[in-house]
């Protein structure tokens, strides 16, 4: 692709260039943008998983250097190209022989009329969390230390991870109008995009299509429609058919004055399933539903808010737009993928959630993924997780508090339909943590911010096949401003989990079929320290080291220390 | 609140209520979901008697002869099949044990050479032929002929094990195939292609090893070399790697010695429908983006046995190979296309006829765009009619 892509890109850059000095008219514009870094890492393995092992790698060094160049032109209102083209070259390279180039961006987009909005070819689409919704991994955490953050950004980056949307590649429109009968605005979205391609042959193209229709009526009330559905597109010898279609109606109340903010809503909606595998002559059909009430209270004198919900997702609820799991465990990891002389997978562990890019999907999957309990056993696949009733409160700070964050939260849930047994399982979870700017507080003018965070798990099932599963998850970090934009960090993750679960085996319907026995006893300490170089706004620089150490109590021979030095330069303007 | 602002919520609660009264829950008058299962209780002794296996098809006679095989330790070893000697062999194999009390249960067939897996389980207190039959299907990997199996039988919460050795016969690949989900195909029958392994003193069977490299390409062209770092079955696969240097989109390939060797008696049953005949093969993909197999089927459409590229049918089908790691690829002849040029096989009656193959092959190319970087492996390459190969 290399060669044909970069002429494109001259031609495209060219055309763009030569458009810009002809001035199409004078809302032409011609912007250029990038992100470069370079990145290094010196890599070891240590401990009883290696200590004899003579073949499997067990140290390293790899790194690369990357430009995406964004080049927007807008001719006018009526339209935008947006193309970012990559160039990476690994290091270790002769003479930039794996250089290569792709095209990372491609979209058009722009406004037709007063209120037609457009959006062609990559495009980011989000709903609402019960159909549209690319739910963070759930061991991350909101007050994780900067020393984990920088890395955290680079894959977030790497996966077009914006908010809680999927970058897909289709076309979405936009349509808004104010003051519409007694209505103040109403607002519908729509979008179409193809997941998978066909081959002409057996495989069907997937079309992903969907949209809102958003209506607000007042500053007090406002509601809305969703629909998603997945179709295949049968060709003549299509193997498989899936139709998978969710739909759901939220509705929002609000009341204030300048003491209170009295929030209710409410979003409820349904899935239908429906399978059919040819070449084996079986298909499956199910369907199901969901709710989700709430209210919100805000203290403004205190500046807290206070969220509680009642949630009921059904066990077959099927929304595969909003229950696509960012991180895919069945994936190895790059560094040290093998051990036990390159007999055995290493698997993945908590400091490769945090940097490994490539564990993380970029697509929609349509059959729920597997998933690591200690890591997250609530709510695996975000709020849409099937299977899943009960209460759930968070108690936050006012986003007007500026140097102080808090935030606590209490999941009280418990299974709808056993797995295996009537016994169903119950879930109690409990997270907290806090950010604090020591240096905005006194005042120092420089960067003193200390953050914290805790997230407890604790799994239980009565019955013929008990359970009992608690986890521990603790953040800690420190970034300390000593000379003028530059700052010492330092950042630990101390993970702890113990128990034994069933981890449910799903066939090609989406459907439960048989368990995987899981006892897991053991911890992860992760603890980084480095230095940040801020060279201004759009430039920094930072070595940081990392020593992980996994620890399997009852696997005397899987103990591992892996440690990293990380060297990176980030540009972005 | 405006009275506009009631309505409006009366009239938005109303129209919810409709829609959500029409909400159903599948799942709803069943008792739990998935298989059942059952920890072992306090006081559980695991088997009460003996752990053992029988042939089903053979009126259960005990899997325990030792007069065609050495076993490996001299003891008495359970034998898989060794009847009749046909090449589509036909088994299953039930396992019988008593348990002090209902529980789930996990019987575990491991290759010792292969490494082959096949797991089962249920929640029982007897397990018998009602209960479970192995036709020799395994999850990972294949069997070996003439492979020592381990069979442990553990339980659910509990540190108590039983065992037994089998070992398989011939080549456990042919038969019936389970498709999974308590549905048995129509028989589908088998004939393997190459499997990569001949030049391994276990055997092997030896059928598409001719390859060749697009000359083109200059000075380093793409390589085809048995390797056995990754197979999907037995020991070898065979692994190409190249780069399409001239951008004519073709690095080589590779395929049966003379195109003529599927004819005959050797060949295919006649008027059997291209509906039902798969070309089959495990392919590794490296994630290369741009890496592409073309299934080639030959015809001798005038049934002298040889392909004549001006007179008979060359039947094609591009394969991109858009993962990492290995997949079973089944294409059905159906789904192939004729070769459009007339002087390259594009000339035949336009047929698809199974009975009238002579040869096979695969090319390997840089596709949809030229000029790339690709590699993979192919292991396993078998025809079968009756259905796809399923593992």
């Amino acid at each position: 692709m290399n060669k044909n892509v970069f002429l494109l890109a001259i031609v495209i850059w060219v055309t763009a260039v030569t458009a810009n000095a002809q001035v199409l008219n004078k809302n032409t514009t011609f912007k250029i943008g990038g992100l470069g870094r370079s990145i290094l890492t010196s890599d070891k393995l240590e401990g009883d998983l290696v200590d004899n092992d003579t073949i499997s790698p067990a140290k390293g060094l790899g790194g690369y250097t990357l430009f995406d160049l964004n080049m927007d032109l807008t001719v006018n209102k009526i339209f935008n190209a947006n193309t970012i083209l990559r160039v990476k070259n690994p290091y270790g390279s002769f003479y930039g022989q794996d250089t290569y180039f792709e095209f990372r961006q491609l979209q058009f987009r722009g406004q037709i009329g007063r209120s037609l909005k457009y959006e062609l070819g990559d495009i980011y689409i989000g709903l609402t969390p019960f159909t549209v919704h690319n739910a963070k991994d759930p061991s991350a955490s909101r007050f994780e230390a900067d020393a984990f953050k920088v890395r955290r950004d680079i894959l977030e980056y790497e996966n077009f991870y914006l908010e809680n949307k999927w970058r897909l590649q289709g076309v979405q429109l936009f349509y808004n109008i104010d003051s519409v009968a007694v209505f103040d605005r109403i607002g519908i979205n729509v979008f179409g995009v193809r997941t998978n391609a066909t081959n002409d042959q057996s495989v069907p193209d997937r079309i992903l299509a969907g949209g809102r229709l958003d209506v607000m009526q007042s500053k007090f009330l406002k509601f809305g429609v969703n629909l998603v559905t997945f179709t295949d597109l049968p060709v003549a010898k299509t193997a498989t058919v899936l139709k998978n279609t969710v739909w759901s109606g939220d509705l929002a109340l609000k009341w204030e004055n300048d003491a209170l903010l009295l929030g209710a809503g409410i979003e409820g909606g349904a899935s239908t399933y429906s399978f059919s595998n040819r070449t084996a002559d079986t298909s499956n059909s199910y369907d199901d539903f969901f709710y989700q009430p709430e209210i919100r209270v805000n203290v403004k004198p205190v500046k807290l808010n206070l969220t509680a919900s009642y949630r009921n997702v059904g066990a077959q609820f099927s929304s595969p737009t909003a229950q696509t799991q960012r991180v895919n465990v069945g994936v190895n990891p790059s560094i040290f993928p093998t051990v036990n002389a390159n007999t055995t997978n290493r698997g993945q562990m908590a400091f490769d959630r945090i940097t490994e890019e490539k564990i993380y999907n970029r697509n929609i999957q349509t059959i729920l993924g597997a998933f690591l309990p200690q890591y997250g056993n609530i709510t695996p696949y975000g709020p849409a997780t099937p299977n899943r009733t009960g209460f759930s409160a968070t108690l936050t700070t006012d986003t007007s508090l500026h140097n102080i964050a808090v935030e606590v939260s209490v999941d009280m849930l418990s299974e709808i339909k056993g797995e295996g047994t009537p016994a169903l399982r119950k879930f109690t979870g409990i997270r907290a943590g806090a950010s604090v700017d020591i240096g905005g507080l006194a005042k120092l003018n420089r960067l003193i911010t200390l953050s914290g965070g805790i997230r407890t798990e604790n799994t239980t099932r009565d019955g013929a096949a008990t359970v009992d599963f608690k986890s521990t998850l603790i953040d800690g970090g420190l970034a300390v401003e000593t000379l003028k934009k530059v700052d010492l960090i330092f950042g630990m993750k101390m993970l702890a989990a113990k128990g034994n679960e069933y981890l449910a085996n799903r066939d090609q319907f989406n459907i439960v079929n048989n368990f995987t026995a899981y006892n897991y006893d053991g911890s992860e300490n992760i603890y980084s320290g480095g230095i940040r170089f801020r060279f201004a706004d759009f430039a920094q620089a930072s070595v940081i080291y990392n020593t992980s150490q996994v620890t399997r109590n009852n696997l005397s021979t899987s103990n591992y220390t892996f440690n990293q030095l990380f060297m990176s330069f980030i540009l972005k303007f | 609140m405006k009275k506009i602002t009631l309505y409006s919520l009366f009239l938005a609660g109303m129209l919810a209520a409709g829609a959500f009264s029409s909400c159903k829950r599948s799942l709803k008058d069943q008792e739990y979901q998935g298989k059942e299962i059952v920890a072992a209780p306090a006081g559980f002794t695991g088997v009460v008697g003996s752990f053992t296996a029988c042939d089903v098809d053979h009126s259960c006679l005990p899997l325990d002869d030792t007069t065609t095989s050495v076993p490996p330790n001299n003891n008495k070893l359970p034998i898989f099949g060794g009847y009749g000697g046909s090449a589509f062999y036909n088994a299953a194999v039930a396992f019988h044990a008593t348990l002090s009390h209902r529980v789930t249960w996990f019987i575990t067939i491991k290759g010792r050479k292969s490494g082959a897996i096949q797991r089962f389980t249920g929640t029982s207190q007897v397990i018998d032929e009602n209960t479970l039959l192995w036709k020799g299907r395994t999850e990972e990997g294949f069997l070996l002929g003439g492979e020592v199996c381990d069979i442990t039988l553990s339980f659910l919460n509990s540190e108590l094990t039983s065992s037994l050795i089998l070992k398989t016969y011939d080549d456990p690949i042919f038969g019936t195939y389970d498709y999974g989900n308590n549905v048995i195909a129509p028989v589908v029958q088998a004939k393997v292609q190459d499997d990569y392994d001949f030049s391994v003193a276990s055997g092997g069977i030896k059928g598409m090893r001719t390859t060749y490299a697009d000359i083109n390409d200059g000075n380093v062209k793409a390589t085809f070399i048995l390797k056995n770092d990754k197979k999907a079955q037995g020991e070898f696969s065979l692994y190409m790697h190249g780069t399409d240097f001239n951008g004519n989109g073709y690095l080589g390939g590779f395929s049966t010695e003379n195109l003529t060797e599927l004819a005959g008696p050797a060949g295919f049953p006649t008027r059997i429908s291209a509906d039902s005949f798969y070309y089959n093969a495990y392919i590794y993909g490296y994630g290369r983006p741009n890496a592409c197999l073309m299934f080639l089927l030959y015809e001798s459409d005038n049934n002298t046995g040889t392909y004549t590229p001006a007179t008979d049918d060359n039947w094609q089908y591009i394969q991109e190979i858009t993962w990492t790691g290995w997949k079973l690829v089944s294409i059905r002849f159906s789904d192939f296309k004729p070769a459009s040029n007339p002087a390259s096989g594009g000339n035949g009656n336009r047929i698809r006829e199974p009975h009238k193959l002579v040869g096979a092959a695969m090319e390997l190319q840089s596709y949809p765009v030229a000029s790339q970087e690709v590699e993979a492996n192919v292991d396993y390459v078998i025809f079968t009619y009756g259905g796809p190969l399923v593992k």
